[in-house]
């Protein structure tokens, strides 16, 4: 188990704050931002490699805080392979081993077992200037895993691989981690790598971190409004609620079962149901037009301007019904699905 | 590494004394007597060492003028064969180019002293010896490879994109190289310049053996004092060739960065 | 046509300059040692048979040979050293980091000067020496320049060639560092393994060219040995200074022969380093 305490970092440019951050043994954990968010520099933090000038790190009640790196017994895979040029594959997986001071043929003997595990057997001898992108990070895999760290950190391996061999290595570090358990960070700017791989995600953002929860939490219950727009939601209106009803200088939702006052209202496109209009116009809803259509991966995706809003909605294909821009629609709503962030007591 | 804050604080003390000593003691020297034994350092104040260096018989003047005229006549001709040769070598390849490159910097592994011995002769039938032009010829020599090199170095990472990119902006040829190319170029170049002056400052037995003597450079005037072992006359001419070779090399440098004021040069 | 042609006109002057003043320099000066102004009218290699077959040659060659290996391996190990210090004062102190620079700009004989400075018998060391009690009369102070063994020279050599060697190695170690420092500590390599185990192993290339630019230099180099040497042995440099203005024409095409067979060792040696240090770059991997 991590525990991060107040961590704190300034650089000139941003500050790295992070009240707390607890990782589960076993647990494989995603640190998700854009670049410049500082997740590599909190990933940095947690290896050793920067100090932080506040705070406590914690792993398995042992305090880390200015603990050197290679003491930490803490592993990492790094954005770049970095394997060491002079060394052959078998040399540069036992590598870890050998500082260790194990015996050499102790040292063969795992170093091979794991080269097998990241699928590349047969290539004991080469160097590491003959191998590909993605070999080279599958050795570098090896080489962090064979130390059986207690914890493993992964800095964007990825991100500097093909796409298609980049599947092929998500697959594989998922596989290897459900077979060894190894309590994993895994640091990305891709959504949906984060999503696709990881037990828990931790969103960061200008050097703090939003929120920490499954997938599946992030979206029914973002904790701000800047997680849900860092998720990609659109329909995010500042308003207030008086009476059951949401009023925003934008729109306003009748039914919304949240207590009054002011706050911002999430509203997903699962919440939304499109209509073609008909003469009756029930309680939930709106009569809007069709702003823009655009295609995605087995929908569309339309927004609607309703009233002084524009409402993204996703509306599966289908055969038999056609949209045009500009077109009046109905816009059906189920209040239950929005989310309700009211703003912070003062 | 192994050791703490406090050792490494020391080590650097260590080595900063071990390199400004010399200096200090070539200073001390200059400017005083009486060393005598068991004496560390010498005792009396006298500046009669600097005034027989100003004063006009000890050939001071000639000695820098011809250094001075000889090193940057040198590295002048230098450079104009340099740029082209260095964006030749960076930009193409073609037949041949290894020998090429063996025989441009072959004055770095077969010392040049050799080459003038043998050419002597020739200089002579020339009427080129004894003379400040026969010497500057000579210092081309040494001078050129280390002036090549550098250049080399910057016109290797010059991308092409970047003047194709002009090009396509409506940038003459002239254009393209004064304002593209020259910025880049410019740490190289003055590196290379700051070089090829250097060494030909240093240069002694080619100036000897071409010059016959006759063309006095700084370090032929100061070789005699240090086998004398004049120490007094030795420390002072050391400064003197130290400020020399300091100050020419600090006004190169901002002349051409000063040149360089509005524009940036892209760090290598 | 024009763009095959235009690297060609673009080297034509260097070339043109090189050739002209350094390889015809160098014909005329084979074409002189062969004899082509001796009496004879066929080219011959007496001069060659004369300088070798005389011993004092050979303790010119066996003195050079010592004093270029001594320097060259002394500053090599002392470069190394500093390099690695260096790479941790640039952060640290910068001023430092400057001033080791110095030397790199000061020619051999303004170090030949601090030598004499420091190491005569009635230099700095000696009084210091006397300060400590050790000796009390200049003369019982080791004779450490301008003596036989040529240790002025080395020493010279040494405070000139280290700040190299270190500023060659520099740039190299500050690499090897930004990229695989990290990796090896969270391999668990503490500093002292690492150093051993992957900063060795990579700088060792750019440290043994560096080494043999060092030796090729020392070897061929006449300054120094001339101002801080004696008169036997001599450095082969000086000894065929000494040949070729003695004013005897035959004792000037010796001079020429010597110089040819030292341009000869060094350009071995050159091409020696070029095929090691393509041999240790495919080994060891390439482009990193």
């Amino acid at each position: 188990m991590l525990h991060l305490t107040n961590i704190q970092k300034t650089y000139p440019h941003f500050h790295i704050h992070v009240p707390e951050l607890h990782v589960l043994k076993g647990e494989f954990l995603a640190l998700l931002g854009s670049s410049g968010s500082g997740k590599s520099t909190l990933l940095r933090i947690i290896a050793g490699l920067l100090t932080p000038e506040q705070g406590t790190l914690v792993l398995d009640h042992q305090t880390l805080t200015h603990i050197k790196p290679e003491k930490r017994d803490i592993a990492m895979a790094f954005q770049q392979p970095l394997l060491f040029p002079h060394l052959n594959v078998i040399e540069n997986i036992s590598f870890g081993l050998k500082m260790k001071r194990r015996k050499k043929k102790e040292r063969l003997q795992q170093a091979t077992s794991y080269l097998e595990l990241v699928g590349l057997e047969g290539y004991e001898t080469r160097m590491p200037h003959q191998l590909s992108g993605g070999e080279q990070q599958r050795v570098s895999l090896a080489r962090a895993m064979i130390m059986k760290p207690r914890l493993l950190l992964m800095d964007e391996p990825f991100s500097s691989v093909d796409p298609n061999i980049r599947s092929e290595l998500q697959e594989l570090t998922l596989r290897l981690h459900a077979e060894h358990h190894m309590t994993t960070i895994f640091v990305t700017h891709d959504h949906d790598e984060a999503f696709q791989m990881a037990d828990r995600i931790g969103i960061m953002q200008a050097g703090k971190l939003l929120q920490v929860d499954t997938a599946h939490q992030l979206y029914q219950a973002p904790l701000s409004v800047d997680v849900a727009r860092f998720l990609g939601q659109k329909n995010i209106w500042q308003g207030f609620i008086q009476a059951g009803k949401f009023i925003s200088d934008f729109i306003t939702f009748d039914r919304v079962e949240h207590p009054t006052g002011k706050g911002h209202l999430i509203a997903p496109p699962s919440g939304f149901q499109l209509l073609k209009p008909t003469n009756q116009k029930s309680e939930h809803e709106m009569e809007g037009t069709i702003a823009k259509i655009s295609v995605q991966k087995g929908s569309y995706r339309i927004l609607v301007r309703v009233h002084a809003a524009q409402i993204e909605t996703t509306v599966p294909f289908d055969p038999h019904i056609t949209w045009t821009p500009n077109e009046p629609v109905l816009l059906r709503y189920q209040a239950d699905h929005f989310t309700w962030l009211p703003d912070p007591l003062a | 590494m192994f050791k703490s804050h406090k050792s490494w604080a020391l080590l650097q003390l260590f080595l900063f004394i071990i390199i400004l000593f010399p200096f200090i003691m070539m200073l001390l020297f200059s400017f005083f007597t009486g060393w005598s034994w068991p004496h560390l350092f010498p005792q009396t104040l006298n500046v009669s060492a600097w005034s027989y260096l100003f004063s006009g018989n000890a050939g001071v003047q000639e000695a820098i003028t011809n250094s001075l005229v000889i090193a940057f006549s040198a590295t002048a001709v230098n450079l104009l064969l340099a740029l082209p040769a260095a964006h030749a070598l960076a930009q193409h390849t073609f037949a041949g180019k290894k020998i090429v490159e063996a025989l441009l910097f072959a004055p770095l592994i077969i010392p040049p002293f050799v080459a003038m011995m043998g050419l002597q002769i020739t200089l002579i039938q020339w009427n080129l010896t004894d003379t400040r032009l026969g010497v500057t010829i000579a210092h081309l020599v040494p001078t050129f490879p280390y002036l090549l090199r550098p250049l080399y170095t910057s016109f290797t990472t010059l991308a092409s994109e970047w003047n194709a990119q002009a090009r396509l902006l409506g940038a003459s040829r002239l254009q393209r190289f004064w304002y593209v190319s020259l910025p880049h170029l410019m740490p190289g170049i003055l590196a290379g310049v700051m070089l090829s002056l250097l060494v030909s400052f240093s240069q002694y037995l080619i100036t000897l053996l071409i010059g016959g003597g006759a063309i006095k450079t700084l370090p032929l005037i100061l070789f005699p004092y240090i086998t004398s072992g004049d120490l007094r006359m030795g420390a002072t001419f050391s400064i003197l060739f130290t400020a020399v070779t300091l100050s020419i090399l600090f006004i190169v440098e901002w002349c051409l960065k000063r040149f360089y004021k509005h524009r940036h040069t892209v760090p290598m | 046509m024009w763009q095959n042609s235009k690297p060609y006109l673009f080297l034509l002057p260097a070339i043109t300059m090189i050739f002209v003043l350094f390889v015809m320099g160098l014909g005329e000066g084979i074409s002189q040692s062969l004899g082509v102004y001796s009496s004879t009218d066929k080219l011959h290699f007496a001069y060659y048979v004369q300088l070798w077959s005389d011993p004092n040659t050979w303790s010119s060659l066996k003195f050079t040979f010592k004093i270029a290996f001594l320097s060259t391996l002394s500053s090599g190990i002392l470069g190394l050293i500093l390099s690695v210090v260096l790479l941790r004062t640039s952060d640290q102190t910068p001023l430092l980091f400057k001033t080791l620079q110095l030397p790199l700009l000061l020619p051999h004989f303004i170090g030949a000067y601090f030598i004499v400075l420091l190491c005569m018998q009635s230099g700095f060391l000696a009084r210091i020496a006397y300060l400590l009690g050790f000796i009390s009369d200049p003369s019982q102070f080791p004779i450490l320049v301008n003596d036989h063994w040529g240790l002025g020279i080395i020493l010279t050599y040494i405070w000139k060639e280290t700040p190299f060697i270190a500023w060659m190695l520099y740039p190299v170690l500050k690499r090897i560092q930004n990229t695989w420092w990290d990796a090896a500590r969270l391999s668990g390599a503490n500093r002292f393994q690492y150093m051993r185990e992957i900063v060795l192993p990579l700088v060792f290339p750019t440290w043994l060219t560096s080494c043999f630019i060092v030796f090729a230099f020392t070897f061929s180099a006449f300054e120094i040995p001339y101002l801080l040497g004696v008169s036997y042995p001599q450095a082969l440099p000086v000894l065929s200074y000494e040949l070729f203005t003695s004013g005897d024409w035959e004792k000037r095409s010796l001079a020429l022969a010597l110089s040819l067979s030292i341009a000869f060792i060094t350009g071995i040696l050159g091409f020696f380093t070029y095929i090691l240090g393509k041999r240790i770059r495919t080994q060891k991997g390439v482009g990193w």
